[in-house]
């Protein structure tokens, strides 16, 4: 499948998806970005991909604390989506709290391939979307 | 008899001695009967002429004889008269006691004997009896006495000279000597005693101590009673003393130690019970009465079981049913105890079993009284548990503090990284549009953060408020917005009755009521609008904040309340607003309640106790 490459912002900061989303653009990559303002908005447009028969994002950017479905809850309802949609998704946990016990937490989840503290300067953002993809 | 006149004296003078009772014999130099009386014949079982001119040692061989043959050959070859008293043995073997008197005569000698047999044997008896008493008297150290009413004689046993420690022969027994003898300090009761003993006829006993004159005490315990003649006059009392120093020393000792025992029993500060195992008291304390308020008496006209708590009692009893069967039973236990005046209070119990020979004579209990500890243990508990909470809710705090304190502050960072790249002015303040409404909201967080802190640390203060005022006040700050959003009020505020409350936290619940109201209206509602009611009463002040906004969905409702709890992605607000209404109605006893339908709107109504005091 030679489809363009999806990445999806999630987090109730305003201001953060706008950054990451103004970050990955000025790096010039082919890519789709989608942004979330909540877990809920999260999973419905996955649900929408799936019924359209579409892959799904190869990278998902999850903040933890959010209201009505955070960060962990939202991995939650992840994992009972079809594998072979879910499988390729890469999840980078992105947090503003430091907490060790919400990164062992988050790597209990089998997408979750990185944990980041906020804010991602563009570097780290280049680094990892060129790794990832 | 009269005498025959026809006789010669020497013949009437055998029949005088033919039938006299005594016995008179005759015996010659040559040892036969000479002449025997008829009552030798019968005493010997025989008769006059059998014995007749017979050897007297031939017809009577025995050889207990022998002493009174002695006597006699004395007689008969010196012509000597003797008196003597021995024993002679028939030939029937009878030996009998006699007295003796024997004559020298021509013929040879007239013996006269007297049968004493009787007399002997009853003085044998005496004396048999009499060894008898003084064994048994100095067996039992009981010295026996007599005092003769009428001349005031006095007659101590052998024991009674002992126990006065008086040498016999060295003294003659009377008042003084005993009385010398009597301890100073009980010559009193014993004078007093001796005047019953000889006045009236009346059994009575004493204990009194006598004095010796190396200083030893004894112990002497009298026992006497009256004789008293036909008339009733008393002749003589009869009594007893018993040497019980050993009794009254090991009593008196006994009598010290459990002084002893009481006395300590007495200076602790638990309470002591010892009982049967027919729970009847042997001793008990004045700490443990007064732990459970009776009093000698009362305690012995109740049930033990009456003392314990009616949720502790089957527990108590069946450990109680065990100790005594013998089985192993904790010794320390805790037990909640019933005072007279019916509280209930803790205690603690340390149980001893007595055993004495072998078999359980009584058990001990000391009791403590630990109600306090227990209240103070029980007090820390619900302390813990406020502490527990309170750490658990630091905990969240922490956590959701510090993102919604670095949250915005992160933003305004990236945000800047941003500006650094920005292409010209117009991007660049956009940027710094989106920084400040960072830091607008990272000013906001921190505020709420304050009145948080402001409601848990600070005292209730009780005025008069004027809640019109407070109402206009806030709704002033959101003027501009409430215009913006085409938003209308209603207003109406009833403070007919004073309110009296809690100004600082009444200021809270309205902003924080009014800013959500203003802050979850629907976009698309033409008529939006709120609604702020106040109405009070002499119990409380009822507020009443409605608008026609978003609404929560049912799920939700019951989480509102909680700590950084946000309803909304599209919220702004920090999830602290209503956790500080509820809090602060907590300081305040008051109430919140919450009706809601997603799309149509939400009502809050808040009901606040008024202080007013007419």
């Amino acid at each position: 499948m030679t489809s363009t490459k999806k990445i999806l912002l999630v987090d109730d900061d305003k201001i953060t998806n706008f950054v990451n989303e103004k970050l990955i653009t000025n790096l010039d990559i082919p890519i789709f970005i989608k942004t979330c303002f909540s877990g809920v908005c999260a999973l419905e447009y996955l649900n929408e991909l799936l019924n359209n028969n579409e892959s799904g994002p190869n990278i998902i950017l999850l903040d933890i604390n959010m209201p009505i479905m955070n960060g962990f809850e939202f991995l939650t309802e992840l994992e009972l989506l079809p594998k072979d949609f879910t499988q390729a998704i890469k999840v980078v946990m992105l947090s503003s709290t430091l907490n060790e016990e919400d990164k062992k937490r988050a790597f209990k989840f089998k997408n979750v391939v990185d944990f980041l503290n906020k804010p991602l300067s563009i570097a780290k953002i280049k680094e990892l979307i060129t790794q990832l993809l | 008899m009269k005498p025959n006149k026809t006789l010669s004296p020497e013949i009437y003078l055998q029949q005088t001695m033919d039938n006299m009772f005594i016995h008179c014999f005759i015996i010659g130099f040559d040892w036969r009967f000479q002449y025997l009386n008829e009552s030798v014949a019968d005493i010997s079982n025989s008769t006059i002429d059998s014995l007749l001119d017979r050897d007297i040692r031939i017809s009577f061989p025995n050889s207990s004889n022998k002493e009174v043959y002695d006597f006699f050959q004395v007689s008969l070859e010196k012509k000597t008269r003797q008196e003597f008293r021995a024993s002679f043995t028939f030939n029937n073997g009878s030996q009998r006691w006699f007295r003796f008197k024997v004559n020298s005569i021509n013929v040879g000698i007239f013996v006269v004997a007297n049968e004493i047999t009787e007399t002997i044997l009853a003085q044998e008896e005496i004396k048999k009896q009499k060894e008898l008493l003084e064994t048994a008297e100095k067996i039992a150290h009981l010295g026996s006495w007599e005092i003769d009413i009428q001349t005031g004689a006095f007659y101590w046993s052998d024991e009674s000279y002992k126990i006065l420690e008086y040498t016999k022969g060295d003294i003659i027994p009377c008042y003084e000597a005993f009385i010398n003898r009597i301890h100073p300090d009980d010559r009193e009761i014993v004078r007093e005693a001796y005047l019953n003993v000889t006045n009236r006829s009346e059994s009575n006993e004493i204990v009194h101590r006598i004095l010796l004159p190396d200083g030893r005490v004894k112990y002497l315990h009298q026992r006497w009673e009256i004789y008293t003649d036909l008339n009733g006059i008393p002749i003589k009392s009869v009594g007893t003393s018993q040497d019980i120093t050993p009794q009254v020393l090991s009593e008196l000792s006994l009598k010290k130690s459990r002084l002893q025992y009481e006395q300590v029993v007495d200076n602790i500060s638990d309470g002591v019970i010892s009982y049967t195992t027919k729970e009847e008291i042997l001793f008990v304390n004045d700490q443990f009465l007064d732990m459970f308020g009776l009093s000698k008496e009362e305690i012995l006209n109740i049930k033990l079981s009456d003392l314990i708590a009616e949720t502790d009692r089957e527990k108590i009893g069946i450990q109680h049913q065990k100790r005594i069967a013998g089985e192993v039973v904790p010794e320390m236990f805790e037990f909640k105890g019933k005072h007279s005046n019916g509280s209930i209070l803790w205690f603690e119990a340390r149980a001893c079993n007595v055993v004495i020979d072998g078999k359980l004579n009584n058990i001990q209990f000391a009791v403590r009284d630990i109600t306090k500890q227990k209240s103070s243990t029980q007090r820390l508990e619900v302390q813990n548990e406020e502490l527990r909470k309170i750490n658990f809710e630091l905990d969240r705090f922490v956590y959701s503090a510090s993102h919604d304190l670095r949250a915005p502050l992160l933003s305004v960072l990236s945000l800047i990284e941003l500006a650094e790249q920005a292409h010209n002015k117009e991007e660049t303040d956009e940027l710094l549009k989106m920084m400040q409404n960072s830091i607008l909201r990272l000013d906001n967080s921190i505020k709420n953060m304050l009145s948080y802190s402001e409601n848990s640390r600070q005292t209730i203060t009780i005025k008069k408020l004027d809640v019109n005022d407070i109402i206009n006040c806030e709704l002033t700050q959101y003027e501009i917005l409430l215009l913006s959003k085409n938003i209308k009020t209603d207003i109406k505020i009833d403070e007919q009755i004073p309110f009296f409350s809690d100004k600082g936290r009444i200021i809270l619940i309205a902003k924080n009521l009014i800013s959500n109201a203003i802050h979850f209206q629907r976009m698309q509602e033409d008529n939006k609008y709120i609604k702020i009611h106040f109405q009070s009463s002499k119990e409380f002040g009822h507020l009443t904040v409605e608008d026609n906004g978003e609404g929560i969905p049912e799920g939700m409702v019951s989480k509102i309340f909680d700590m950084f709890y946000r309803t909304s992605e599209q919220s702004e607000g920090t999830g602290l607003g209503l956790y500080i209404c509820k809090e602060s109605l907590n300081k305040l006893n008051g109430e919140i309640k919450v009706n809601s339908a997603v799309g149509k709107g939400t009502r809050f109504d808040v009901f606040i106790p008024n202080h007013y005091n007419p």
